[in-house]
């Protein structure tokens, strides 16, 4: 069952809704048995025999948890074969198998296993909690229904995102569901089905009708359109079913994180994958490539340990060899914008950087859209593409019935780069502000001015030591500045009852906390970040001496490093004085800011917004409907007699 | 009060999805829109659940049952027309053209030169279907060289997507299918194909919304055939039209506007016209029983369906789930037996087509794939063989050779 099919739709969730929320919010361990009955269903509904292998894997991993928690490697390692066994086994065998042989004769086998849906994602989400558990970062599960829930929750299930345990770990024991969350869960769940029903499967028909011509009919131009049309389709659906289930788990209590940033506007490689399938290369980041070294080892190894991570990010996508190619290809063009053309790609116009990072991933869906064993065929695929290989003529777009699809396509490519309307965008409800407040007063118990003054005072005096100890724990200078945000927070949350050595709690606060709010890195850096992770002290250092105040210091700094990473280094042949004065007009900027009246927008004008928004979601979510319906017709069923 | 957008809209769509799951329950079910059979919902199984159709089935259930099922296809299919023909209307202008040239989308179909005369897009070459052609070819080869005492002839029954007259307004290399069935024969074999001198001329002879052959066209392919024949055999002249009876009044809709998934305005509808001839008196048999073929005279009677979706060409010819044998007596000019192996197009001129021959066996391979022709050669001495039939007759699996030798 997927979330755009009327089933689910219009049988499973107002059935789950109905019973869920007619269950009395202080009932939650009811809220949770009804949620994980119905992701079963939900799972049994497109699997009805592979649901007992999931069962068996958590059940079996809920069982090895508990050695796993004690540090026994080899309760952690049974834990990490009952995940990856089933993975391997239905996923690669038959991979394996067509790659061996030659070895065997010639005589190609096959397992005959179907792939059972979303297994690449639950494995992901087990592995995250096994792993977690072992390194000491998240509590023993002790109960098996709500270590089941994590895994089985339906909307990440089949598609993931790939969310970590530490991130709903809270979430599945204490959670609140408003109705300004629900209407905000709604929003985005509607979203995402329009992005799936109107844009993505129009692209996808452009697709599926140019890879069905002849191919010696297809030129470069038409392959192109395909691949353009792809780039959309496989964009706006992926991302469309990653904003159904984060605007699901929004509307149960959950927030899970963003799974895409606007991809398609990244000008590196390196910021494409910053901000494509997050939860992915995040997963890889933590689970594969840092254990393995990351950046801070020699060269060869740095270019040996992403060989490992790109090679695995291929294939984890599909048991093909142009997945795996796919996935080389991000290696080789990650090891030389790290070391060839990264500089000169930080100094280029922003267009230009631009445009040439959507030419390169372009090119990819090119190598990933052709599903293909055969190199020979991959390579032919290609070189069309390239107008190497030439066809015999081209056919036109429009002879091929497809020119209202690319139209569409070439809206969505638009789309993908623009910011959302205004009227789309989130608009926080006064409940959920208020609601946030208690929970923060409810943790933390007011200052009073005079603390609060003190506790100003002890931040600014550490906040270099605090920054330092945050860089030593992260990968990119933004990322510190983030975990400096965190442990400010906790400070503040925590400030009455802080030991006398205010800095060294300070310091066990950072050493505590998890870098949660800041967006996650890249598994390399470019030659940009590592002249921002040099100057980042610098940069923090003046803020905090322009404003007195370290938390505003940490925005501005936050801000700094956009605007360089925006433009491009200063052209000065002094850069630390250029950054310091890029730096300065923040601060001067920041400080105008303070004085300013705030702005509010009318409460009529934000009522009139609102509502606007809604009425176009209420439109978008018929219109969706009526597409799903509507696409069921086929013109080709009857028969001419 | 700051909730109450949020609650109105939570409220809203709650409903919209109470409603269209409450009306599964309330509406009675349908078992046709159109001429489209829609899909009722699935008893349970606990095989069919296990094998993945009872899933299907329920999804597409709900989706043929869904209240607004037909406002739904209706819309969708007119949110793509429409943004296909803001851009072709966009393109002929920049070219220079009229915003009617070469063929202008209506649903999954297309207007030919904006008229109500409607066409998928041309046929381009396609090499899957060249090699259909040519197993095709092979076969009638081998069958014309296992039965030397019959005279083989194929007729190519010529559609709108035949046409080369839009390739140039739609970038596409049409592609000549009777070209190739024509060059890939035994030369003992007559070839023919139904041509059309002009836009004007195809549209006299053929349905605005079927892609079959009207009455005038029907005898125009039958003059052809005969023409094709009298080489071989004394076939006569082609009998004339006695009169052509149209019904009043009926205006429907083919399988054009089947596949077009859009409703056509009435004065975009066909007339139903049918040609009627002085026959000499004749039996008829539907398999072994004897009997009238079709509907003429319920027609005649004003025994009518006027539903506009309803296909009058099938249903006045008949469908020919069984071989129809026509018999003429020894008087028929031609002097021998005549099997026809053919599809739809061949309805509408097999009466008048027989009368110039002893016996005529007709059998629509698109339904009777598996007859045994051989047979009916042996049983009914038959002295020529006539494969008729438009494109996908040749490439398509209802002619696939399976029987044929």
């Amino acid at each position: 069952m997927t979330f755009s099919t009327l089933t689910f739709l219009l049988a499973f969730l107002p059935a789950l809704l109905l019973l869920y929320f007619l269950i009395p919010k202080r009932f939650l361990a009811a809220r949770n048995a009804v949620l994980l009955l119905f992701s079963l269903f939900f799972y049994a509904w497109g699997e009805p025999l592979y649901v007992f292998l999931i069962v068996l894997c958590v059940g079996l991993t809920y069982a090895a948890s508990f050695g796993v928690v004690k540090r026994s490697k080899a309760a952690f390692m049974l834990a990490l074969l009952i995940n990856l066994v089933p993975l391997f086994v239905f996923k690669y065998a038959d991979f394996i198998l067509y790659n061996i042989a030659p070895l065997l004769g010639g005589r190609v086998y096959a397992s005959g296993l179907a792939l059972p849906i979303g297994i690449s994602f639950y494995t992901f989400q087990a592995i995250s909690y096994v792993v977690d558990l072992y390194r000491g970062n998240v509590k023993l599960q002790r109960n098996p229904a709500y270590l089941a829930l994590y895994i089985f929750f339906f909307p990440q299930l089949i598609a993931g995102p790939i969310v970590r345990y530490a991130d709903v770990e809270a979430e599945i024991c204490a959670r609140e569901s408003t109705i300004a969350g629900a209407a905000e869960g709604a929003r985005r769940f509607i979203l995402g089905l329009s992005k799936k029903m109107l844009i993505a499967n129009q692209a996808g028909y452009v697709v599926s009708v140019i890879q069905a011509q002849d191919a010696a009919q297809m030129g470069a131009g038409v392959l192109w359109v395909s691949v353009l049309a792809y780039g959309v389709q496989i964009y706006f659906d992926f991302s469309g079913y990653s904003d159904m289930a984060i605007g699901l788990g929004r509307i149960f209590g959950f927030r899970f994180l963003e799974n895409f940033d606007k991809p398609y506007i990244a000008r590196s490689i390196t910021d494409f994958w910053r901000r494509w399938h997050i939860s992915l290369s995040s997963f890889f980041r933590d689970y594969v490539y840092i254990p393995l070294g990351g950046s801070r080892v020699g060269v060869a190894r740095h270019i040996f340990n992403l060989f490992v991570v790109w090679f695995l990010t291929g294939l984890w996508h599909g048991a093909f060899w142009n997945y795996a190619l796919w996935g080389l290809y991000y290696f080789l063009l990650l090891v030389l914008e790290k070391y060839v053309y990264g500089r000169y790609l930080d100094k280029a116009p922003a267009l230009l950087a631009r445009a040439l990072t959507f030419f390169l991933f372009m090119f990819g869906w090119a190598i990933f859209m052709f599903e293909s064993n055969s190199l020979s065929a991959i390579l032919r695929h290609l070189g069309m593409l390239l107008g190497i290989v030439p066809s015999a003529y081209t056919i036109s777009l429009r002879a091929l019935g497809v020119q209202g699809g690319v139209i569409v396509s070439a809206m969505g490519l638009l789309l993908s780069m623009l910011p959302l309307p205004a009227f789309l965008r989130r608009l926080p409800a006064k409940d959920e502000r208020d609601t946030k407040r208690r929970a923060s007063a409810a943790v933390a118990q007011p200052l009073t001015d005079a603390e609060k003054e003190s506790l100003r005072a002890l931040l600014l005096e550490n906040a270099a030591r605090v920054f330092e100890r945050a860089a030593q724990k992260t990968q990119s200078a933004a990322e510190a500045l983030a975990l400096s945000k965190v442990v400010f927070q906790k400070a503040r949350e925590t400030y009455k009852n802080a030991p006398a050595d205010a800095s060294a709690w300070l310091l066990s606060l950072c050493d505590a906390a998890e870098p949660s709010a800041q967006p996650p890195a890249a598994p390399d850096g470019d030659a940009l970040a590592a002249v921002l992770g040099r100057y980042t002290k610098t940069i923090y250092l003046r803020a905090l001496e322009q404003l007195g105040a370290p938390d505003a210091a940490l925005d501005v700094s936050e801000r700094v490093i956009e605007k360089i990473k925006e433009d491009g280094l200063p052209r000065s042949s002094d850069a630390e004085t250029a950054i310091l004065a890029v730096c300065d007009s923040m601060c001067l900027t920041q400080r105008g800011k303070k004085r300013a009246a705030p702005q509010r927008v009318a409460p009529q004008r934000a009522l009139a917004r609102q509502l606007l928004q809604y009425a176009t979601l209420f439109g978008l979510l018929l219109l969706s409907l009526f597409f799903i319906v509507g696409e069921s017709f086929n013109p080709f069923i009857y028969f001419r007699f | 009060m700051k909730r109450a957008p949020a609650c109105v809209f939570i409220s809203l769509v709650l409903l919209v999805l109470a409603i269209a799951a409450g009306a599964y329950f309330v509406v009675e079910p349908r078992t046709l829109s159109g001429t489209q059979e829609l899909a009722s919902f699935p008893s349970l199984s606990l095989s069919r659940y296990i094998e993945g159709t009872l899933q299907t089935d329920f999804e597409q259930a709900l989706k043929d049952q869904f209240v607004l099922h037909d406002q739904a296809i209706a819309l969708t299919t007119d949110c793509k027309a429409g943004v296909k023909t803001l851009s072709n209307t966009t393109e002929n202008q920049l070219r220079g053209l009229s915003p009617a040239a070469g063929l202008v989308p209506f649903g999954e179909v297309y207007r030919m030169y904006g008229t109500y005369w409607l066409s998928s897009m041309p046929y381009v070459k396609n090499e899957e279907t060249v090699a259909a052609y040519k197993k095709k070819a092979e076969e009638i080869n081998a069958f014309a060289s296992a039965h030397p005492e019959a005279k083989c002839y194929v007729y190519y029954c010529t559609r709108a997507e035949d046409l080369p007259w839009f390739d140039a307004t739609e970038g596409l290399h049409s592609f000549s299918y009777s070209a190739l069935l024509s060059s890939l024969l035994d030369p003992s074999i007559s070839f023919s194909a139904k041509s059309f001198s002009d836009f004007r001329d195809f549209c006299a002879q053929m349905y605005r919304t079927d892609h079959h052959w009207n009455a005038q066209g029907a005898y125009s392919g039958y003059e052809d055939i005969l023409a094709m024949m009298a080489a071989d055999f004394p076939v006569g002249a082609p009998r004339a039209v006695q009169r052509a009876d149209g019904f009043d009044d009926l205006r429907w809709m083919g399988s054009r506007y089947r596949e077009s998934g859009v409703t056509i305005a009435p004065e975009g509808r066909d007339s139903f016209v049918v040609n009627q001839f002085d026959l000499p008196a004749h039996e008829s048999w539907f398999g072994d029983t004897r009997q009238v073929i079709g509907l003429a005279e319920d027609y005649a009677q004003g025994q009518i369906v006027r539903d506009p979706t309803f296909d009058q060409y099938l249903n006045y010819y008949g469908f020919e789930s069984k071989p129809i044998r026509l018999s003429y007596g020894d008087a028929s000019p031609a002097g021998t037996n005549l099997l026809i192996v053919g599809d739809s197009f061949a309805r509408a001129l097999r009466e008048p087509l027989a009368s110039h021959f002893g016996e005529t066996v007709y059998v629509n391979f698109r339904i009777l794939g598996e007859t045994d022709l051989s047979q009916i050669m042996a049983q009914y001495e038959i002295g020529a063989v006539l494969f008729m039939g438009q494109q996908d007759a040749w490439s398509g699996y209802y002619m696939n050779g399976e029987g044929l030798a």
